[in-house]
């Protein structure tokens, strides 16, 4: 990044600048935070001359005045919230928030420490950073910086070697229709002792159509044989900005599972990069990105491949309808040494109408010569003779292309373990594409 | 880990020294090294042109000097002195440009026979018309009687700006504008010949046309200018090779290559690249940085690349097209081979804009030493390219565990009707399949040889005979023993 691009953005960085010091003048980290902010008001926001951010223009974002977002009561009944209902352990934070009366967390699980970190800010401000040890030491992006500069709560999960987490951690982020302008830069920082086993579900949602700001970032470090199922739902309002960044570390035969949904937001935006850092180690990577109206998502996921002997694999499909624009870009790193490493990455896109777009770019960059990687990607439209088949058997239209839209879309989920996310994201799908008008 | 295979024999292969090095003395009308608007205007004074290109030139200049060398390719590349580097060099010609091959200086043609390429016998046993840039003017120009009857004109570019300035002026710069990139800018701004192809509507040209480039004045950048306009319903296929001497300074080779074909035009460009690569160690070798890019103009057109690019140091080269005209063609077969410090960086752009255009990009990468190949190619659908298909394949092939392989495909698809699809594979030579030849009695030398040429065979075929001989022999020579 320039300071060409820094300087153009001047006004708002300034703006970031002075809410900066109205509020964590006096804040017990504010060291560290100044740190990350001079970080980040170097670097600037990325512009399209950045190559990472050639398809997306933050331009939009850059010109609004975000402030950091207020607790508010929420106006509807729990009994009927929108997030996963029976999900488990459950973390719901509105507008950025800690909220404990919509939350559910038992008091002690044996091998489980849950810690908040708005709290241990509060009353341990020594210990706080403790919390915020990084999985990885690669440099940090921009957007990343400004979360460090800015992030007031979020949770930490550390899980003792051996300990088998049956119900998953359920993390809510929540936007009511006060949070017009509002932002937050939670973070989630998880460490999976040796052969531990937990699934992680972080769910963004809006009860209200707001401009609202989200610069989420997700820390996961996984040691020796400990397995993360991770979902990461983006369900915010066509009006909000969200920004996401996920950080895995796998060692030796750890295995990661994501499960990647953007249907929400006006521009959404996720950077996600897995190291496989010690042998057997394995990334297994789905995802939908789903645009529609005017909305922009976009999707980096970057999977390096360390030491010898990883594996991953990773299908995305993208369904890109009105004036939507999709963007997925998937990069396999095979770093020098990294022999027997197999990789496997396909992107499928799918345009519904005239005016979508999606671009997608998959990428290879081996440095290691025995190794299997592969990739492929196509985007085109609906297959029309898979369609005149349901026509010839008498399907509707309408029935035919929903069958064959949810078909598509299915595929990437298919693979969904937990019960109560399948079933929620069924009905996210049926929202979003259409069901059967009558039931075969 | 697999552990490199080492055979004396197979070493020496593979360290084998580029057999294309000499130098031949001639005295060359070289201006001094640096680069302003006077050296421009005297480019252009030397070369008598018409004052539109002089202006056309400065245009250029004056916005290279305001751009920056691009950065996003995945090269390492030592920083250029663009004031070092002379821009003007002619073999020392006596009065006039020669007529014939008799005129032409002797030690110029023993330089061709030293490269294997006996100019008035290849240009009549092959039927093969030869353009010959020696540096940076053409010396000789064969076949030029036949080629009249038929209506084309393949001459220098010089001679083009002399003889047929409409022409010039009417397409030079319409497919690659001077403010394209930094070094088509500069290239337009001090390009000293090239080659100029127009061939007249309806006609089919009657021979492959050929044209041999070779770098030699010490310090001397290249930068040609090829333009080929293939006119309404006609056909042309072009072959364009090169080989270097040896020299241990990098050097700056800047070409521009532009192609226009109207209504049902077909234009069939084919390039073996060999230019100096540098030593084993990396020292030395030719900077590659060109730009070619083709236009299907009108409907039913099509052109073709295909490349074999074996040589330089750096190659950072994207033939592209421009499919603008209704069902029109794009295509690109290339394969591009990184040995010892080689740095590739080369792919296409397959830009639809008309309906029912069609793509197909085959690219085979292949690295060994410490060689890094990269794909880069971009596949664009813009909303008017009704029913537009395309389809890639790239395949990289790594020999010994020091090199990399990398593939940045873009797709850019704004279309629904469109269908684009992309494959790439990265894979070593099978342990299994150099095993099973050699169970067989075939040396693991010729397993290597077979293996590779069958990677390579859907870009090879798509050569003209002749090219798609000294294609294999230069990668055989390239790549031999490479296996790790």
């Amino acid at each position: 990044m320039s300071s060409a691009s820094a300087t153009q953005s001047r006004p708002a960085l300034e703006h970031y600048r002075t809410v900066f010091e109205r509020r964590f003048a006096a804040d017990p980290l504010v060291s560290e935070r100044r740190a990350a902010l001079t970080a980040f008001l170097e670097q600037g926001f990325p512009t399209p001359r950045d190559e990472r951010w050639k398809y997306t223009n933050l331009r939009r974002l850059e010109t609004r005045a975000f402030v950091p977002g207020e607790a508010a009561p929420i106006a509807f009944d729990p009994q009927h919230a929108p997030w996963i209902a029976q999900a488990g352990l459950r973390f719901v934070f509105v507008n950025g928030h800690f909220a404990p009366a919509l939350s559910s967390a038992q008091a002690q699980l044996p091998g489980v420490t849950l810690v908040r970190l708005a709290d241990r800010i509060k009353h341990e401000p020594a210990a706080a950073c403790d919390y915020l040890s990084r999985a990885s030491q690669q440099p940090l992006s921009s957007l990343e910086q400004l979360n460090a500069a800015f992030f007031e709560d979020g949770l930490f999960v550390q899980l003792a070697p051996g300990t088998q987490l049956d119900q998953p951690i359920h993390v809510v982020h929540l936007w009511t229709d006060q949070a017009q302008l509002g932002m937050s830069h939670p973070r989630l920082i998880v460490r999976a002792g040796a052969d531990s086993r937990v699934t992680l579900i972080e769910q963004f949602i809006s009860t209200g159509a707001v401009e609202s700001f989200t610069n989420a970032v997700a820390d996961l470090a996984l040691e020796r044989g400990a397995v993360i199922d991770h979902y990461r739902l983006q369900e915010e309002s066509t009006k909000a900005f969200h920004i996401g960044h996920a950080r895995v570390a796998a060692s030796e035969q750890a295995r990661y599972a994501l499960h990647d949904l953007a249907l929400g937001a006006s521009l959404g935006r996720l950077d996600l990069t897995v190291y496989l850092k010690e042998p057997r180690a394995h990334a297994e990577l789905r995802g939908l990105i789903a645009p529609t109206g005017s909305q922009h998502l976009d999707t980096h996921t970057r999977i390096e491949h360390i030491a010898p002997h990883t594996t991953s694999s990773e299908e995305y499909r993208g369904i890109a309808d009105g004036r939507g624009r999709g963007v997925f870009n998937g990069k396999v790193l095979v770093h020098p040494g990294a022999q027997k490493t197999d990789a496997y990455q396909a992107t499928r896109n799918l345009l519904l109408s005239r005016t979508a777009e999606f671009d997608a770019k998959p990428e290879l960059e081996i440095y290691a010569n025995d190794v299997k990687c592969s990739h492929g990607a196509t985007t085109g439209q609906l297959d029309a003779t898979a369609l005149f088949y349901l026509r010839s058997r008498g399907i509707s239209e309408t029935d035919a292309r929903v069958l064959l839209i949810r078909a598509f879309a299915q595929s990437v989920l298919a693979s969904v373990g937990n019960a109560a996310v399948r079933e929620h994201l069924d009905g996210l799908l049926a929202h979003r594409f259409g069901s059967l008008e009558v039931s075969p | 880990m697999s552990t490199p295979q080492t055979d004396p024999t197979l070493e020496a292969l593979v360290a084998r020294k580029y057999r294309h090095g000499f130098v031949t003395d001639i005295e060359s009308d070289t201006v001094p090294p640096g680069l302003d608007e006077d050296v421009i205007r005297l480019i252009s004074r030397k070369k008598r042109e018409p004052s539109f290109m002089l202006e056309w030139r400065l245009k250029a200049f004056r916005h290279w000097v305001t751009m920056q060398e691009p950065k996003w390719a995945h090269l390492r590349i030592a920083p250029i002195d663009y004031q070092a580097i002379s821009y003007y060099s002619a073999p020392k010609s006596k009065a006039d440009a020669p007529k014939s091959l008799d005129e032409v200086d002797p030690k110029l043609l023993e330089t061709y026979d030293k490269l294997g390429i006996p100019l008035h016998e290849r240009a009549r046993l092959a039927g093969v018309a030869v353009d010959a840039v020696f540096d940076s003017v053409s010396v000789a120009t064969t076949f030029k009687e036949r080629l009249a009857q038929a209506g084309v004109i393949f001459c220098s570019f010089s001679e083009a700006v002399q003889n047929h300035p409409a022409l010039v002026e009417q397409y030079l710069g319409s497919v690659v504008p001077y403010t394209d990139n930094f070094f088509a800018a500069l290239n337009s701004a001090v390009f000293s010949d090239g080659s100029f192809v127009y061939v007249p509507k309806g006609v089919r040209c009657p021979m492959e046309l050929s044209t041999y480039f070779r770098i030699n004045a010490a310090n001397t950048g290249q930068f040609e200018r090829t333009l080929i306009i293939a006119d309404e319903g006609a056909y042309v296929s072009y072959l364009e090779g090169c080989t270097a001497p040896m020299r241990d300074e990098n050097q700056l080779h800047a070409a521009v290559v532009e192609l226009i074909a109207l209504d049902n035009a077909q234009i069939k460009y084919s390039t073996v690249q060999n230019w100096y690569p540098g030593d084993e160690q990396g020292r030395g070798g030719i900077y590659n940085f060109v730009t070619k890019r083709g236009e299907c103009r009108g409907v039913n057109s099509r052109i073709s690349w295909t490349q074999v690019e074996t040589g330089s140091a750096i190659t950072w080269k994207y033939p592209s097209c421009i499919l603008t005209g209704d069902n029109s063609v794009g295509e690109f077969y290339s394969v591009a081979v990184a040995n010892h410090y080689q740095q590739a960086d080369t792919g296409t752009k397959m830009i639809h804009i008309g309906r029912n255009t069609r793509s197909t990009i085959v690219s085979k990468g292949i690295s060994a030493g410490h060689g890094q190949n990269s794909y880069r190619g971009l596949v664009k659908i813009l909303p008017s390219a009704e029913n537009a298909r395309n389809f890639t394949q790239c395949d990289s092939l790594l020999m010994g565990d020091q090199c990399g392989a990398h593939t940045f495909p873009y797709m850019e698809v704004r279309n629904p009707t469109a269908s684009v699809e992309h494959e790439a594979t990265t894979s070593k030579i099978g342990d299994d399949q150099l095993f099973y030849c050699m169970s067989r009695g075939v040396s693991e030398e010729d397993a290597v040889n077979m293996i590779v040429n069958g990677f390579c065979k859907a870009v090879f075929k798509e050569l003209p005979m002749e090219f798609a001989v000294e294609a294999q022999n230069l990668l055989a020579v390239s790549l031999e023993g490479s296996v790790g």
